[in-house]
């Protein structure tokens, strides 16, 4: 098992630098450049100076050595858009970030799994129709309009929660204040995820309903209850797990849009910030971030897949 | 064949759980941490006036220096926390701020100021000239990272002559320097920023910043929002607000939903978002011209746009008057030269503008070689046609369907465009600065002057139309150095007239800034937001 | 309703929406493009039967030039991402172990990548037309499909059918066609109903950053988004690219939904 993580680490380790790679060649090769040089106000001799202060004057792969020789020292440069040390940038986002995904994929584990479990004992009954037809209107809205109709209906219309904003205006950072706000971005992130993970662990556990195993089970005299967690759903989790995982990259990066609608001081508005100022540093600091963490909760899925079926081992992944 | 009927071990519970756990345990923390706001204790706040807290909207976290501030929101809140040593009124003219007075020399190359005495810093530092000259010496280095050197490009040094007295140099009689000094000129605190690059004192830029203005940084919070209160030393009249709040709302939509949900008090809108204010209780909007032009900038190294009277056919055949009321829902004024309506003292009203003109358009194009096929489309002699690819920057619904406008107008004179929609950046970067368009639809803000040397002299790097009339040179040259008004007022009349007969650019309209704000705000003055925030002590909310 | 009746039904309607995309616009015969600022904002009526939007061009012309654009771009990029997912899953879970990690490892490396960015720059690159959208989108959806099918392979593999297949010698290829892809139909299904489904809908958040298809060509995404403003005023501008949006999601999640059922009548 040691051995098994610690060469997934090292995989893991070589992607990352892929990963950086081929994001810095895009994000460079991009057109437009840094927002800063574009201003069309400044002169020649002023364009040049912030070109120079900035390094982007350099060769690419010149200012890509750089970029590896800092990072190797752990520091991954200045943010052009905000002066200031892009580690740090990115540390004051990050933990709104985790907040809002954390609760929304806690949302979507605890919704979708027993409602999956529920729907497929009972396939065509009240509660699967409702659910069935809920979650086709989730994963078909989409998730911008979803966040400004829950914003006018909510906060314009009713008047009952924020707009926007983790925390109110007024400095008021209690724990209910914050909750409060965290309402709507986070029902809104997990709806379509929620609906996902419905629709597979539903469409997985009913396969098992109907595999003999299950029916031997219930032929001996198993309990309903023991069928469902033992046999059938026990079964209908290894997708649900790989669903969950594939999710995660989702949650943090196509956060970016709740974000952006809800004012949520993220890392996934800022990257999207990052990306369209052309602000290398912060990019390649926010992808390094982001791809980090999604290769640790692709290692997490594999490790789980190990948990749910001893079958699998770890000599095959 | 035995069929395997797997159960689930024990120990997957257990780790189940334990994921769960670790699951809540991430979440507490990132709670924890997100909580935290990075309050900054400062001494007195200030007594309570009639108070109040005003939230305005800014698109991202602010760089609190106004040397080098990049964009608009940075601008707004310096313009808050750093007076200049004038400030516009609302005929945007220069009045006193931290300069009480001034004097200009016969030759116009030596302007001395006489500041405020007693001004202090928001750390209670006292404010001198050395300030004066150090931020000026910042402005000038092409090395500070500084964003207002070529306004200040005149200025050839700056002498501390005592404490509250100072001196600028300049190479030539300077006539905007007033105007520019109350613009983005706000002063900085030698004592906290001397010594290093301005561009590295990310401490002030961001969390502490000291300034002179009658509102100072009490708490930050990165992507969230900055919260101002009242500064104890401020030398005018006591603010009456006891906060002004600058929220991080990045979306416009979002920003009009805050405000009628009564989460922000002011913020500026687009003539689309107009219908979803009008008429929401609570909420007024408001209008002032601003000093800007939008344009269509036609490439005049390309042959197809001269001579000037195919540029004025044009100007023609754009009907703006529907334009400014189909897509500026009456927003905006009607255009003649380039200098807009805001600049009362200097724009020409005795100038009758384009008229809507197809038919004499036609008329023009075809003296000038172009002639109408039996297919409609406009050809030269040669045959070819009159094609235009029209660039804009993508998500301004304004200049989108201005540019579908101008499109259109253009089809019913045979004229082929097709407009490309890119990204501002990419815009600028790769077409407008290596001069690779045939035309763009743009705009330029200005500070409230008539100096357009930088856009339309001949040879100037912000000329991006390459535009050269020798007439309109001298003129723009000696407008520039002519300090008395109304030899100045004539020249840029005179100005104005050359552009109606070759028109540099296709003005389209001069837009007006439109502010929908709560009704209970007071003390506003008529002014476009930015130009307004030099006067926010005299904002005040009435009581609920 | 059985399966096959649902099946039939849904089947219509997306022949239905289809056929509108293709013939309607013809049939209609009003210029989605033509401005008529003196109209702008009328709400549905005789003229104009879904109303105009804000620069007082024809809603329903729009509809149906925004069907082409929507539902092609969203079946190209669906086609793209199954095709290719299902390739690289199966080759991953069949494959000897080592190939499967090199898979595995590329899987995970574009599964690292924040798509969002990668969407933003890429279309940024080349600039935001139809094709670069279907290519952004479909290169950028493969993944999961890819590691579900992966997944489902190797824990079919130690079925006894497989097993018996396996000692009967049976070569990869028609072992897998034979007797492991039909096991796999359910979850290729529903992902690429789903992934269609998706398609569209990133279509319209790209078109909410000013990335989707650009104005004045129309999608449905990019009327959703420009009609945000108009919310209060003008509803309609947002009801109906949201019901097209939503109706030609949800027939393609029925159809998806009714397919497999037929084909797997057991389950």
């Amino acid at each position: 098992m040691a051995a098994f993580l610690l060469r997934r680490l090292g995989h893991a380790m070589l992607v990352l630098l892929v990963v950086c790679t081929v994001t810095f060649a895009i994000v460079h090769a991009a057109p437009g450049g840094p927002s800063l040089l574009a201003d069309p106000k400044l002169s020649v001799a002023e364009r040049a100076a912030i070109a120079e202060r900035l390094g982007v004057d350099r060769p690419i792969p010149e200012q890509y050595a750089r970029w590896l020789t800092r990072l190797a020292r752990g520091d991954l440069g200045n943010s052009f858009l905000y002066e200031t040390n892009t580690a740090s940038t990115i540390a004051q986002r990050l933990p709104n970030t985790l907040l809002l995904a954390g609760t929304a994929l806690l949302i979507t584990i605890v919704v979708a799994i027993p409602l999956a479990a529920w729907c497929a004992e009972r396939p065509g009954g009240w509660l699967d129709r409702i659910a069935g037809a809920l979650a086709m209107g989730a994963i078909s809205i989409p998730v911008f309009w979803l966040g400004i109709v829950c914003i006018l209906v909510f906060a314009v219309r009713l008047g009952i929660l924020p707009a926007g904003g983790a925390v109110g205006a007024e400095g008021g950072a209690s724990l209910a204040d914050r909750a409060r706000h965290l309402v709507l971005p986070s029902l809104v992130l997990a709806a379509a995820g929620t609906a996902e993970l419905l629709r597979y662990t539903r469409a997985s556990a009913r396969q098992q309903y109907a595999r003999p195993f299950v029916r031997a089970a219930r032929a001996k005299g198993v309990g309903e209850r023991a069928v469902r967690w033992r046999h059938a759903m026990r079964n209908a989790l290894i997708p649900a797990v790989t669903v969950i995982g594939l999710q995660l990259p989702r949650l943090v990066g196509g956060a970016a849009i709740t974000e952006t609608v809800f004012s949520w001081p993220g890392m996934g508005r800022l990257g999207i910030e990052a990306a369209l100022a052309r602000d290398y540093p912060l990019v390649m600091g926010i992808t390094l971030v982001v791809s980090a963490g999604v290769l640790l909760a692709s290692l997490l899925v594999d490790v789980a897949y190990l948990a749910l079926d001893p079958r699998i081992r770890p000599d095959q992944s | 064949m035995t069929m395997r009927v797997p159960t689930l071990p024990h120990g997957a519970w257990r780790r189940a759980l334990s994921g769960a756990l670790a699951l809540s345990g991430i979440l507490a923390l990132a709670i924890v941490v997100a909580c935290g706001g990075e309050s900054v204790p400062h001494s007195a706040t200030g007594k309570a006036g009639n108070g109040g807290t005003l939230r305005i909207p800014l698109i991202n976290d602010p760089i609190l220096d106004p040397v080098i501030a990049p964009d608009i929101g940075s601008v707004m809140v310096n313009k808050v926390l750093f007076p200049g040593l004038v400030r516009p009124d609302e005929q945007l003219r220069p009045t006193p701020d931290l300069a009480e007075s001034w004097s200009t020399s016969a030759d116009g190359l030596r302007i001395t100021f006489k500041l405020r005495p007693g001004v202090k810093w928001h750390d209670g530092a006292p404010f001198s000239a050395h300030d004066v000259k150090f931020t000026f010496d910042q402005i000038i280095d092409l090395a500070s990272g500084s964003r207002l050197r070529s306004d200040f490009a005149a200025i050839s040094g700056v002498d501390v002559d005592d404490s509250l007295t100072v001196t600028f140099r300049l190479r030539t009689p300077f006539a905007p320097f007033l105007t520019l000094l109350g613009y983005n000129a706000g002063i900085l605190p030698k004592h906290l920023l001397q010594g290093a690059p301005l561009t590295a004192a990310t401490d002030f830029n961001r969390k502490h910043p000291v300034g002179t203005g009658p509102f100072m940084v009490q708490t930050v919070v990165p992507g969230t929002s900055l919260t101002l209160v009242r500064n104890p030393y401020y030398y005018g009249t006591p603010p009456r607000l006891d906060r002004i709040v600058f929220k991080v709302v990045p979306d416009l939509n979002a920003q009009v939903a805050q405000l009628r949900a009564g989460e922000l008090d002011l913020i500026t809108i687009e003539p689309a978002n107009l219908a979803s204010v009008q008429g929401a209780p609570g909420i007024e909007v408001l209008q002032v011209p601003v000093v800007q032009h939008y344009y269509v900038a036609l490439n005049t190294t390309r042959g197809r746009f001269h001579p000037a009277e195919v540029r004025r056919a044009l100007g023609m055949a754009i009907n703006r008057e529907a334009i400014i009321k189909g897509v500026l829902r009456d927003y905006a004024d009607l255009p003649r030269g380039t200098i807009p309506v805001a600049l009362r003292d200097y724009f020409a009203d005795s100038i009758a503008p384009t008229p809507y003109a197809p038919d004499s358009a036609l008329a023009m194009l075809a003296r000038a070689g172009w002639r109408r096929g039996a297919d409609g489309a406009l050809r030269d002699a040669h045959g070819s046609t009159f094609d235009i690819e029209l660039l804009v920057d993508k998500g301004n619904p304004t200049r989108e369907q201005s540019a579908l406008a101008v499109q259109q107008d253009l089809a019913k004179i045979g004229i082929h465009v097709s407009i490309r929609t890119m990204e501002f950046a990419a815009l600028v970067r790769d077409r407008i600065l290596p001069g690779n368009f045939d035309a763009t639809l743009i705009w330029w803000t200005t500070p409230p002057d008539p100096d357009q040397y930088a856009f339309y002299h001949s040879g100037q790097d912000n000329n991006n139309v390459k535009w050269s009339n020798p007439r309109a040179d001298s003129l723009l040259s000696l407008g520039r150095i002519t300090l008395d008004s109304t030899q100045r007022r004539a020249i840029y009349h005179a100005f104005q007239r050359v552009e109606m007969e070759d028109p540099p650019v296709l003005v389209l309209f001069y837009p007006r800034e439109i502010q929908a704000v709560t009704a209970r705000l007071e003390g506003f003055p008529s002014l476009g937001i930015r130009d307004a925030l030099r006067h926010s002590e005299r904002f005040a909310l009435r009581a609920k | 309703m059985t399966p096959r009746r649902r099946l039939q039904l849904a089947g219509v309607t997306f022949l239905a929406l289809a056929a509108a995309a293709v013939a309607g616009p013809a049939l209609y015969g009003v210029d989605p493009n033509a401005l008529d600022f003196a109209r702008a904002g009328a709400p549905p009526g005789a003229l104009h039967p879904l109303g105009t939007d804000e620069s007082g061009r024809d809603v329903l012309a729009r509809l149906l030039v925004g069907a082409r654009i929507s539902l092609a771009t969203g079946a190209a990029a669906m086609l793209l991402a199954v095709s290719f997912g299902t390739a690289v899953g199966a080759v991953a879970g069949l494959a000897r172990p080592r190939l499967d990690a090199v898979l595995m490892r590329l899987t995970d490396a574009v599964l690292a990548i924040p798509t969002i960015f990668v969407v933003i720059t890429v279309i940024t690159f080349l600039g935001p037309s139809v094709t670069t959208l279907v290519v952004a989108i479909g290169a950028t959806s493969w993944m999961g499909l890819a590691r579900l099918v992966r997944g489902e392979l190797l824990a079919l593999r130690h079925q006894d059918f497989v097993e018996a297949a396996v000692a009967l010698g049976d070569p990869p290829i028609p072992r897998f066609l034979r007797h492991l892809l039909p096991h796999l139909w359910p979850t290729i299904l529903v992902n690429a109903t789903l992934g269609m489904g998706s398609a569209l809908l990133t279509e319209s958040a790209l078109s909410f950053l000013g990335l989707g298809v650009q104005p004045p060509a129309a999608s449905w995404g990019n009327m959703l988004s420009g009609a945000q403003s108009a919310l209060f005023t003008a509803p309609w501008l947002a009801i109906f690219p949201g019901l097209m949006i939503l109706a030609a999601v949800v027939t393609i999640n029925v159809l998806g939904d009714a397919l497999r059922d037929t084909l797997h009548p057991g389950e």
